[in-house]
């Protein structure tokens, strides 16, 4: 008796608790037509330091959208490392929220779960500015089946990875940086320096993220982090290879051993968590690999106070899978009107007024022009990093940066140099290519462990390739990498006979 | 004579073996202190050390210029704590006693209905859901007591257990005999010969109120949300925020981000002041300790 | 007739069930309710569908745990390192209290009992913070300062595993032994003091009087922690396994443990229903070994079970 009362309260609970996602999304497209009177307040999610003042910011971009869309828009901006966690309850919530700021893994992840809507159809009506900006096939591009699942952000298209020496150092030891012209040319002045500054770090390394080999690895990576078949050669071959097998990653970690063996990579790499601008500004490094581009010599200067020379390994930037879905809008399944959403994020992609509010708050409060011809900005007077009410500058994380100011400092060209060095870019075989690994969840998952426990010590030098590489590959051979790479070749062939 | 000198000796073992351990315990505090008066330059290039090349202040005085967040970070800490912990002590030992009666029906149950909970959760999604969609509790004060911390089977078990054997038989059959109700029962013998088990069990959930950081970060978000931030939560959002940022996961420009991360001697800095107020607590509830003590006296 | 005593019995103890309200109300709301969500980790998750109405897929999200050689090593781990925790910390956490409740001064006795709190208060990061400004290649003190004053060799803690399980159960313990020595503390202030008196004037030594009166008095406390420890036993503490080795990948072979590799394996792309499959497993598990555990000591003494 208490036993059935018992199960059918957690029954009705369970139906009551779980039926509410379903529901909810369809009563939310009958709202559209009465959104006339009332404005609609778009909700838009980022990801950084919650910033003191962003309501009066908010007022202000109201005061535009209000009178140009009758909508108006709400930032919420999610510290950086529960964003990730923070944004997947939200979405599984039925709580208020527009568009967000994405990538196409997670993006992805979400379209399968039902928890963003395809953007194709909004795009064809309301997508003017983005339309103008990209054109119809690369927005197209970030689809999958025809569900577009974001729209990119205006950032820098495709990268060189390069080597990026303190200056001061090169000029005290009389480097000639004309000489370097592969990775390996850099261990003679390392030797020099070396010599001459003992305590000093040569070369910055961590086990993830930064790591050296990966700043170095010039092919594609196919958008994949664990790096489960790559193009090795972008431009011209359309093989997926196993990147981990490759003779290059061989020899990069080969070589990084050997410098982390003679004292020129911290003896702490494996298990660095440092940032490479907080260990560089401790007055304690010399170079690091990394990856150019117009906006980097400026950042570096004023992220760490020194002056670097850059000595790139490739003369032309390339643009790779991953360069239009790296950075994506994407719109919530919960949006009760992603009809007003689209309008209101394709208003921003062309509007520099919200632009400069959204990324440096007000003028004359939170910044002033310092050089209004080329659009210039400062702090004003009396104000610094530490009070100042709204400074998000995180433009590669809003729609379109290049059309804003730009801090000072800032090449005074900035924008154009970055649209020539986008212009000069050649492109990767898989522009606009997303392996779905929908079936493949669980080799992936126990790949990334695989990866994870190996790829992090040879990438940053700490382990000898010698022995760990074999284990490494046996490893991944042992849990289906040859599967991965196989389907995902496939579905390359595919998209590459249907995009032609 | 023989004997007071055997217990002296005794006596001066016993203190030497808890002196060893006092320090092995207390001295990883004392290397986060000196962290956090460390010159951030040097901690950088030459590691921690309890002995510092160069000391710095700057730590603390960045705390001082960040006031008003940190206090208020203290004061919802603070709030969360207390409500937290008394709640928690009333329904446990409400929900405990019960249980240790052995005469209740369906006692055996009821037990394994509570002891079913630490091990079976429905993870965070689904316990998400029920707070923010009927609960409502997203980005309000509640959201940090109520969720997972209000009432721990593992403290209502420990509590029943004390209260079964610890507490004779022969006091509750007394009371019975002079007629007294389960309330009085509990109000005049279990809750004052159970202080210690209660006290005990206080301070573990008190500490994990203080030291909780998981409902923060789920259920409050936004502008409206991190102004609820409690001190943990700052001092997590900070670490984790490092963390992510080197590890180069973000695909932009972070320069001006990483810039304004705190430096490792703040980090330590606010680790020490979050832990400073139990130096100042924990002596007001020793005295609970040692009442139980010589309550435990007087009972026999 | 049997019913109506039943009533009776009811109707006795309907003060008590009143009492028991909030509590259980609390439990169903946040522990009951929300693990019907269990049902994610068989299911292709689709929001815009709801939960009940996405589609079953069986047992498809527990195969990433069981699909590489790893499935052995994270079980080997995490049963290994919880079966030493639970018996260092009970073996230290008994003795440091009966050490504690044999100081006869009160100021030493207060400045213990503080000391042995401290720790709760320090976060996981913070305390790998700690064994790294201590075991660090470059700047570490053990290496700097110990291993140098010996003319020994430094070592590269984080490149060797075989050192991992010593360091992992001193940090466990060194976090970890205060909880159990105050439960046990305060089990001591319990006992009759009656009991030692009639032992002194029988002239017991103080072994005997641990042996013979401490410890059997101890002994339903011990079980009780055994018990709840025993069902958390495929559970991990997270920030022990992954901070504090700094996720160095050369000793996975030694810190892998279930909760580690599910957070490794779906970092990158946040599968709620695999991380959920992960919980389920690890539940069931320790369901199973609490219940035949609980089964065991029900057979030796009835009391002395949780239910």
């Amino acid at each position: 008796m208490k036993k059935r009362f018992l199960t059918s309260i957690l029954v009705t609970a369970l139906a009551v608790s779980m039926a509410g996602c379903g529901s909810n999304s369809e009563s939310s497209n009958k709202q559209e037509g009465s959104s006339d009177s009332e404005p609609y307040t778009v909700t838009m999610v980022l990801q950084g330091t919650q910033q003191p003042d962003e309501e009066r910011i908010e007022e202000k971009i109201n005061e535009v959208l209000e009178k140009e869309l009758n909508a108006r828009l709400d930032i919420v901006v999610l510290p950086w490392a529960s964003a990730g966690q923070q944004l997947q309850l939200m979405l599984a919530g039925d709580e208020k929220i527009d568009c967000f700021y994405t990538s196409a893994t997670n993006a992805t992840q979400y379209m399968h779960s039902g928890q963003i809507v395809d953007m194709s159809e909004l795009i064809d009506e309301y997508g003017t500015n983005l339309k103008d900006i990209y054109g119809e096939d690369i927005l197209k591009g970030n689809s999958i089946n025809g569900f577009l699942y974001g729209v990119p952000n205006q950032i820098e298209r495709g990268s060189i990875p390069s080597i990026f020496m303190r200056k001061d150092i090169v000029e005290k030891y009389n480097i000639d940086i004309s000489a370097i012209k592969n990775p390996e040319d850099l261990e003679a002045i390392f030797e020099t320096v070396k010599a001459g500054e003992p305590d000093m770090t040569m070369l910055y390394s961590i086990n993830e993220g930064d790591t050296p080999a990966s700043r170095l690895f010039g092919g594609d990576t196919l958008s994949d982090s664990n790096r489960l078949g790559v193009l090795m050669d972008q431009e011209n071959d359309t093989t997926i290879t196993n990147y981990f097998a490759s003779d290059w990653y061989k020899q990069t970690t080969s070589m990084l051993y050997d410098w982390y063996q003679k004292g020129y990579i911290s003896k702490d790499a494996g298990t660095n968590t440092e940032n490479w601008r907080t260990v560089c500004k401790a007055g304690n490094l010399f170079s690091l690999f990394f990856a150019y581009h117009p906006g980097t010599p400026v950042e570096f200067k004023s992220s760490t106070g020194y002056d670097f020379e850059i000595v790139s390994f490739r003369d032309y930037p390339i643009k790779n899978c991953q360069t239009y879905n790296g950075i994506v809008f994407s719109i919530a399944q919960n949006s009760e009107n992603p009809e007003k959403t689209m309008e209101v994020l394709d208003y921003i992609y062309g509007s520099s007024e919200i632009m400069n509010l959204l990324n440096w708050g007000e003028e004359g409060v939170d910044y002033v022009l310092e050089d209004a011809e080329n659009g210039i900005i400062n702090y004003p007077e009396g104000i610094t990093t530490d009070n100042v009410g709204y400074s998000l500058n995180l433009g590669w994380e809003l729609p379109n940066q290049f059309i804003g100011y730009k801090w000072s400092g800032s090449d005074p060209k900035l924008w154009e140099k970055m649209e020539d060095f986008n212009s000069s870019a050649k492109s990767s075989k898989a522009v606009g290519f997303y392996f779905d690994d929908t079936e493949y969840e669980s080799q992936i998952a126990a790949l990334a462990n695989i990866v994870k426990q190996y790829s992090g010590t040879l990438d940053s030098g700490s382990a000898d390739p010698e022995i760990y590489l074999p284990e490494f590959l046996d490893a991944l051979e042992a849990a289906g990498i040859n599967d991965v790479i196989a389907a995902k070749q496939e579905q390359f062939d595919q998209w590459l006979a249907e995009s032609k | 004579m023989e004997n007071s000198r055997k217990s002296k000796r005794y006596q001066f073992v016993i203190n030497l073996i808890m002196m060893i351990i006092t320090l092995f315990i207390i001295l990883p505090f004392v290397l986060v202190f000196i962290s956090s008066i460390t010159d951030e330059n040097v901690l950088i290039r030459n590691g921690y050390s309890f002995f510092p090349k160069k000391l710095s202040l700057y730590a603390y005085q960045y705390i001082i210029r960040q006031g008003e967040k940190i206090v208020r970070a203290y004061g919802v800490t603070i709030l969360v704590t207390c409500a937290g912990t008394i709640l928690n002590l009333a329904m446990s030992s409400l929900l405990a006693y019960p249980l240790s009666v052995k005469t209740l029906p369906h006692r055996r149950a009821l037990t394994f209905f509570i002891f079913f909970t630490m091990l079976f959760n429905g993870g965070l999604v689904p316990t998400y859901l029920m707070y923010v969609n009927y609960i409502h509790i997203k980005n309000t004060i509640w959201a940090l007591i109520v969720p997972n911390l209000l009432l721990s089977a593992n403290n209502v078990l420990m509590i029943r257990s004390y209260f079964m054997t610890s507490i004779p038989d022969a006091l509750f059959e007394a009371a019975k005999i002079d007629g007294a109700g389960h309330v009085k029962i509990f109000s005049t013998i279990v809750l004052p010969l159970g202080k210690p088990i209660l006290v005990t069990m206080g301070l573990f959930s008190g500490l994990a109120y203080w030291n909780d950081w998981t409902n923060g970060l789920y259920y409050l978000s936004g502008n409206q949300g991190q102004k609820l931030y409690g001190i943990q939560n700052l001092l997590n959002q900070m670490i984790t925020d490092i963390q992510y940022l080197a590890s180069g996961k973000v695909a932009g420009n972070i320069g001006a981000e990483v810039a304004k991360l705190p430096t490792t001697s703040i980090r330590m800095a606010i680790a020490f002041i979050a832990m400073l107020p139990l130096f100042i607590i924990y002596p007001f509830l020793q005295k609970y300790f040692s009442e139980g003590i010589t309550l435990g006296a007087v009972k026999g | 007739m049997k019913n109506k005593v039943q009533r009776r019995a009811y109707k006795q103890h309907l003060t008590l069930y009143f009492m028991m309200f909030p509590g259980l109300l609390y439990l169903l709301i946040n522990n009951y309710i929300p693990m019907t969500g269990i049902i994610i980790a068989f299911k292709k998750l689709n929001f815009a569908k709801g939960i009940l109405n996405s589609p079953w897929v069986g047992l498809d999200h527990f195969k990433f745990l069981f699909s590489s050689k790893d499935a052995w090593i994270i079980t080997r781990n995490t049963l290994f390192y919880n079966l030493t925790f639970i018996l260092v910390n009970m073996v230290l956490g008994i003795a440091i209290a009966i050490i504690i409740s044999e100081v006869r001064s009160k100021v030493m006795k207060k400045i213990y009992q503080s000391a042995i709190l401290l720790p709760f208060l320090m976060s996981m990061v913070i305390l790998s913070y700690i064994v790294y400004a201590l075991l660090s290649s470059e700047n570490g003190l053990i290496n700097n300062a110990v291993l140098k004053a010996l003319h020994l060799e430094s070592i590269q803690w984080y490149q060797e595993p075989k050192y991992w399980p010593f360091i992992l159960v001193i940090a466990n313990s060194w976090k970890g032994v205060g909880y159990g020595c105050l439960i046990y503390i305060a089990s001591l202030v319990g006992i009759d003091p009656s009991f030692y008196e009639a032992a002194r004037l029988d002239g017991a030594t103080k072994w005997q009087e641990i042996t013979k009166i401490t410890l059997p008095c101890l002994v339903p406390t011990i079980v009780t922690i055994l018990l709840l420890s025993i069902g958390r036993i495929f559970y991990s503490d997270f920030g022990l396994f992954y901070q504090v080795p700094m996720n160095s990948g050369v000793l996975f072979s030694k810190t892998n443990v279930i909760d580690t590799y599910v957070y490794r394996a779906l970092i990158e792309r946040g599968n709620i229903s695999m991380s959920s499959a992960a919980g389920v497993y690890q539940s069931v598990v320790g369901f199973s070994i609490v219940m035949f555990s609980n089964w065991i000591v029900r057979k030796f003494d009835k009391d002395r079970a949780l239910f």
